[in-house]
Parts: structure tokens; C-alpha cells; sequence
């Protein structure tokens, strides 16, 4: 018997085969339908679902003192928002965050019922309510981080450095002044998220760093200039004052210091009279310390020479009908006299000989009149009338120091111009940028032109030496240091009459140490001191302080007798 | 030789030499280099989802140690910004006068001396 083979029913292939078939065909259909015709809108719709803008931490730029000493940084801090769309129950949202954020719920209420997309709750929260906030949970509620600015030095520098808003933004000093280059450029990057909100997978990273910035600034010059500046209004009772220490060579500014002054860290709890950085915003007249470019001018131009004889007329000396008067009686006297006791008579009688087109040309070429430049905000150009506005009396007044206003910092500028030779240097704030790629580009010093040859400078730095030497400026000196200075005291304008004060005077004295090679130039200025009025009494001994401590640092940074050394070339410890 | 006889699962020998194969021990004969093809397709496309699978796992890791490097980040500069306070000049000279009692030179008691080259 041949025995059967035994071979498949046609119906157990075929039929399997088919309905395969067909469901591979629905599957395929149903793939190409989701594929091919609504690629584009769950494409879209997926993308919406899983795609985020992350936003990632702040990278303002760091800003440090010259020897890389932190003076104003960002951390990131979290800030609370909601999405009024996607609260569940706004009532009770809003009463669970007014107790972890001690906000107002009715507050928090209306921000979730305003209909706006996106409401910021609270900004820079401090971490253990931001905890708080996280183990909420709350529906449409979020944290976000944001950066935010701390100035571990608090006063220090306030007025140079500025301070940087909520929304991470230069709103005073350098913080604004730089704005373009410590922002950064993006703050997210586009990433996929799982159901979670986790991050799965990033994209391109869109932030750019902020460059971080060093700055002329010396921590420890600016806290002697700040504290002498302290000393010197509590001793006199003055209503405000100023400290600029510079280096005359390059025009870096290592200390500039405001009274009244802030903590940057609480700005927003100062009236804007204490953040004003008067050393650029409030021109005032400089009075005797103007001496200094009449000098200046009479020296250049030859018309005067310092052994000169002048008589002091007894103290009175009348322009166009208006008497002038010294604050007492000298008879004859040499022109180097005439400025170390700052004789008002002897002044005028040398603005008259300069003249007023002559005399106005120096003032200006000494950078009165326009702003200095210096990279920093608010800079007032002060005052100067053209000579054709002059008025008889104009030029005795200006001899001395009147009918004309002018900043601090002009003044340093010119002080630092007599000091270096005869350039007049840009000051400048910012010593060297360091840019996110590594890159550091230094601040070159910036000469702006030369107003008086060095030999006038020498002739002019003599005489000043004899105003701290045997004239008004005495309590300036220094044991075994030669001082090169000049006294200020200049009555105030009376607001209110209109004729100058017999009580308000602005107090002040100028002048660079040590005066044979100079390596700083400073600048004191007591705004209506109640006791010892006259810039030799009460500029002259903060002067004399911040330049004996300012130059014994120097000496212990660059090592016994280099004082003079430049800073380029002394250690430093950028990191 | 009598013949011999392959069953679905033993041998089994008939008369007159000739073999039998029922139809299960075919069908799994001609299934084998499908299988074998299928097996190969299903650990490709295994293989495929592992991967995926396992590069999400090491984005989730990255993203925790990038949330990490983050955090030590902002942990060094709040300890940079505690650093500066407490150096802070000010601090430093006012905890120097007030409590420890000391006064700045006067000019002949500081001597500085040339580092010994």
C-alpha cells in the first residue's frame, strides 16, 4: 500500500494569507494616511506637545576690580510664574502661593484671572520659597530661572559699578555703560521633552555668554578714597562730597567715591539723589582750583613768568564795577605767590594779561565745556559761555574760578594733564574685556591732545608744590613726599537771591603725587561744609591722607621704592 | 536496509523503503529560512528600538549631570560672592580696628625689604 503524502489544505494557506494580506493592507493604509496626508499637521501638533523653549541660567558678565577682585556677579535665582489657562481653580491657587510667597492672595487672585497668557508671580524668589513653590504642584504654575546680581562689596564703587535691573539689564554705571558687552545674547535653547517635562534631547543652545570686564578700579585705593571722603564730611558737616583718585599717565580712574552713596544690592530702597554720580552729573564753579589753568595758560603762552611781580592792591581789585576781593591783604607779590596763597587780585590781574579769546581757548582745550568721554553715564558737559556772551566782568570772574561750571572729572582730566607732561588723557573705568572665547582685549590709554608743552607742566608742578609747601594747601603735605596741589573754596549760588552765598561754599583741592614723577592725581570736593570752609581746611587733610595711603599700598604692591611703577606692570591676579 | 521514517516527532519506518513526511514536519522544514530571516529582521528592529531606548536613557542621564554641573556652578559662585564679602576691604580693616585693637602705621614702622633673588 503506497501511503498517502499528505499535503496542505488550500485553505490553510490561502485564507491566512489573505486576511494577512488585508490587515497588512489596513496597516499600511492607515500608516500612509498618518504619514503621508497628516504628516503635516501631527507632525506639528507633536512638535507643540514635546518641543520646549527651555530657558537655561543667566550669563551676565562678571565685573572685577583691576586685580581680579569680584565686584558685581550673577547667580541664578528661581522666579514664579503661571499660565492663567492652565490654573485649575485660581482661588485656591492663589491662597496656597500667598502663604509660601507672603503675597497678597487677591493679589496673585487678579494676575490669574487677567487673561494674559503668561503672569509673572513673583521674581527672584530666595531658594527655600522657591522649594516651597516646587512641592506645591500647582497646575499652570512654574520656576524659571533668572539671574540675578549681587555685589558682594555692597557701597563700594556704587557709583561706578551701577546695578542691573529685575529683567537682568545695565540700569546705572557700568553695568549700563557696558551694557552691550556683559549681557548675554539668548537665555534657552530649544529641547524635546517627555510627559514629564524632562528634558530628552536638546537642540542648538542659542545663549551667548556676557564678556566679563575688568576695571580701573583698585578695591583698596577705592576703600581709602571712600572712607577718607566719609571722615572728611562728618568732620565738617558737609551735605555731600566727592573722591576721584587717577593715574596721570594713562587715565585709568583707581578710585572714584560718592557721598551720599548706596548699597547696590538694595538700590531700589535709595531715592535717586544718593545713586547720582555727581562726580559726572553736578557741574559746579571750581573756583581758586581754576587758577590752575589760567597758570597753566599764562605759562604756555609766555605773558607771564612764575617770579613775575604782581601788587595784591590790598586785597580788592574792581572789574567793570565789581570788586573782587582776596581773602586778605597782600602787597607785592611774585606770580609763583600769587598761586601757592591764591591771591583772587593777583588772578585777574593775569586773566586781563591772558585775555579773554586767549583764555577761553586754553579752558576748552583742557576739556571744559565737553563731555571727557569716560565710559560711564550721565556725564554733564558743564559750562563755558563763548567770549562773544562774556559780560566786562567775565574774565576777572573766570580768573578765579567763576561763571564757570565743570564736573569732577574735568577737573581730574585737567590736573592729570599737568601732572603727566601736557596730554590730556580720556579717563576711562574699564581696563581689559575678556570675552566669552578667551579673548582679552585691553583698554588702551587714550591721549586726547596736548595742551601745554612739559616744560610748562614742570614750571606749573613747581608752583604747585609751594601751594602745599608754604601756601593754602599745607595740611596736604607729606613727610619725605613732594605734594603738587591747589586749594578751592568757591561760594555757592544762591538759588533763591540770585547772588552768590556767603554761607554754602563748595570746598576743594586738587593735585597729584609725587609731584617729581607723578603716579596719582586726586581730586577732593566738600559740598557745603558747616565747619572749616576752605578747601585748605577741609580738602586738604583728606587729600593729604588718601595720597600718603594710596602711595604707601603702591609701594608694598610693586616693592620698595616703585612706587611709580606702572600697574600694567605690577603683579596682578586676573584669573 | 529497511527505510526509515521521520514522524512529526520520531522516526517511523514503513514498508518497501518508502519515506513518509506528514505535512507538519514539511511546513516546518520550508518555515525554517523564514524563521531564520524573521529572527534576524526581529533582532534588527530589537536592536534598532534598543538603541533608542538607550539613548534616551543617556540623555536623561546627561541631563542630570548637566543639571549637576549647573548646580555646583551657581554653588561655587555663592560661595565666590560669600568669599568677597567676608575679603571685602572694609570688613577686613573695620574687624581689624574694632576688634583687634590695631591702628595704621605711621610712616618709619613699615620697612620693606628686596625678595631675596
Amino acid at each position: 500500500m503506497i501511503p498517502q503524502v499528505e499535503k496542505p489544505p488550500l485553505v490553510r494557506v490561502v485564507i491566512p494569507a489573505l486576511g494577512l494580506a488585508v490587515f497588512l493592507g489596513v496597516v499600511g493604509a492607515r500608516l500612509y494616511f498618518i504619514q503621508i496626508v497628516q504628516h503635516h499637521d501631527l507632525g506639528t501638533r507633536a512638535e507643540t506637545q514635546y518641543e520646549r523653549r527651555i530657558p537655561v541660567s543667566s550669563r551676565r558678565g562678571t565685573i572685577y576690580d583691576r586685580r581680579g577682585r569680584a565686584l558685581a556677579i550673577s547667580l541664578d535665582v528661581a522666579s514664579v510664574y503661571a499660565h492663567p489657562g492652565l490654573v485649575h481653580d485660581p482661588i485656591i491657587t492663589a491662597s496656597r502661593l500667598s502663604k509660601v510667597l507672603n503675597l497678597s492672595a487677591r493679589k496673585i487672585q487678579a494676575k490669574l484671572r487677567s487673561g494674559r497668557p503668561f503672569v509673572w508671580i513673583q521674581r527672584k524668589v530666595d531658594p527655600a520659597r522657591a522649594e516651597a513653590v516646587a512641592k506645591l504642584a500647582l497646575p499652570g504654575v512654574g520656576l524659571v530661572p533668572e539671574g540675578k546680581r549681587y555685589y558682594p562689596k555692597r557701597n563700594l564703587a556704587a557709583h561706578v559699578i551701577g546695578f542691573a535691573g529685575l529683567d537682568d539689564q545695565g540700569l546705572e554705571g557700568v553695568e549700563l555703560a557696558c551694557e552691550h558687552l556683559l549681557a548675554g545674547g539668548g537665555r534657552s535653547f530649544r529641547g524635546r521633552v517627555d510627559a514629564l517635562g524632562r528634558v530628552v534631547f536638546r537642540e542648538a543652545e542659542e545663549t551667548r555668554a556676557g564678556s566679563d570686564l575688568y576695571l580701573t578700579i583698585d578695591e583698596v585705593i577705592q576703600h581709602v578714597a571712600e572712607r577718607e571722603l566719609d571722615a572728611a564730611i562728618q568732620r565738617s558737616g558737609a551735605k555731600s562730597g566727592t573722591v576721584i583718585v587717577a593715574d596721570p599717565a594713562t587715565g585709568e580712574i583707581l578710585a572714584l567715591a560718592n557721598v551720599p552713596s548706596y548699597d547696590l544690592n538694595r538700590y531700589g530702597s535709595y531715592s535717586p539723589a544718593f545713586r547720582r554720580n555727581r562726580a559726572l552729573t553736578d557741574p559746579y564753579e571750581p573756583g581758586s582750583a581754576f587758577k590752575l589753568i589760567l597758570a597753566a595758560a599764562a605759562l604756555e603762552e609766555g605773558m607771564v613768568k612764575p617770579e613775575d611781580l604782581f601788587h595784591g592792591e590790598d586785597g580788592v581789585i574792581e572789574v567793570a564795577g565789581v570788586k573782587i576781593r582776596d581773602h586778605e591783604k597782600y602787597g607785592r607779590m611774585t606770580f609763583r605767590d600769587v598761586v601757592a596763597f591764591s591771591s583772587n587780585v593777583g588772578a585777574v590781574k593775569v586773566g586781563m594779561k591772558v585775555g579773554k579769546d586767549l583764555f577761553y581757548n586754553y579752558i576748552t582745550s583742557f576739556g571744559f565745556g565737553l563731555p571727557t568721554g569716560v565710559d560711564l553715564p550721565g556725564e554733564s558737559p558743564g559750562l563755558i559761555r563763548r567770549p562773544g556772551d562774556w559780560s566786562k566782568v567775565s574774565i576777572g570772574a573766570l580768573s578765579i574760578g567763576h561763571e564757570i561750571s565743570a564736573t569732577p572729572m574735568q577737573l581730574i582730566g585737567a590736573v592729570m594733564a599737568v601732572a603727566n607732561g601736557g596730554h590730556l588723557m580720556q579717563p576711562h573705568v574699564v581696563r581689559a574685556v575678556h570675552y566669552p572665547d578667551g579673548r582679552m582685549e585691553a583698554i588702551k590709554p587714550l591721549p586726547v591732545r596736548r595742551v601745554i608743552s612739559p616744560r610748562t607742566a614742570h614750571t606749573l608742578a613747581s608752583m604747585l608744590t609751594e601751594v602745599v609747601q608754604r601756601g593754602t594747601g599745607q595740611a596736604a603735605a607729606l613727610p619725605d613726599i613732594l605734594v603738587a596741589g591747589k586749594t578751592g573754596t568757591a561760594q555757592k549760588l544762591d538759588q533763591n537771591t540770585g547772588r552768590y552765598s556767603r554761607t554754602k561754599v563748595v570746598a576743594s583741592f586738587i593735585g597729584f603725587v609725587p609731584a617729581e614723577s607723578p603716579r596719582v592725581a586726586i581730586l577732593v570736593l566738600i559740598d557745603e561744609p558747616q565747619r572749616f570752609t576752605w578747601g585748605g581746611t577741609v580738602a586738604a587733610p583728606a587729600f593729604g591722607e588718601i595720597a600718603r595711603e594710596v602711595l604707601s599700598y603702591l609701594e608694598t604692591l610693586n616693592g620698595p621704592g616703585q612706587v611709580a611703577q606702572r600697574p600694567d606692570e605690577a603683579p596682578t591676579t586676573i584669573n | 536496509m529497511a527505510p526509515r521514517v521521520r514522524a512529526a516527532s520520531t522516526q517511523q519506518e514503513l514498508p518497501f523503503g518508502v519515506r513518509v513526511r506528514r505535512g507538519k514536519q514539511r511546513l516546518s522544514r520550508d518555515l525554517k529560512p523564514i524563521l531564520f530571516v524573521g529572527g534576524i529582521l526581529l533582532g534588527g528592529l530589537l536592536l534598532y528600538v534598543w538603541q533608542h531606548v538607550h539613548v534616551v536613557r543617556l540623555s536623561y542621564q546627561l541631563e542630570q549631570l548637566r543639571a549637576a554641573r549647573i548646580t555646583l556652578i551657581q554653588e561655587g559662585k555663592a560661595l565666590g560672592v560669600e568669599l568677597g564679602r567676608l575679603r571685602s576691604v572694609r570688613r577686613v580693616e573695620e574687624m581689624a580696628r574694632r576688634k583687634l585693637g590695631m591702628v595704621n602705621p605711621v610712616p618709619g614702622q613699615v620697612i620693606l625689604l628686596e625678595e631675596p633673588r
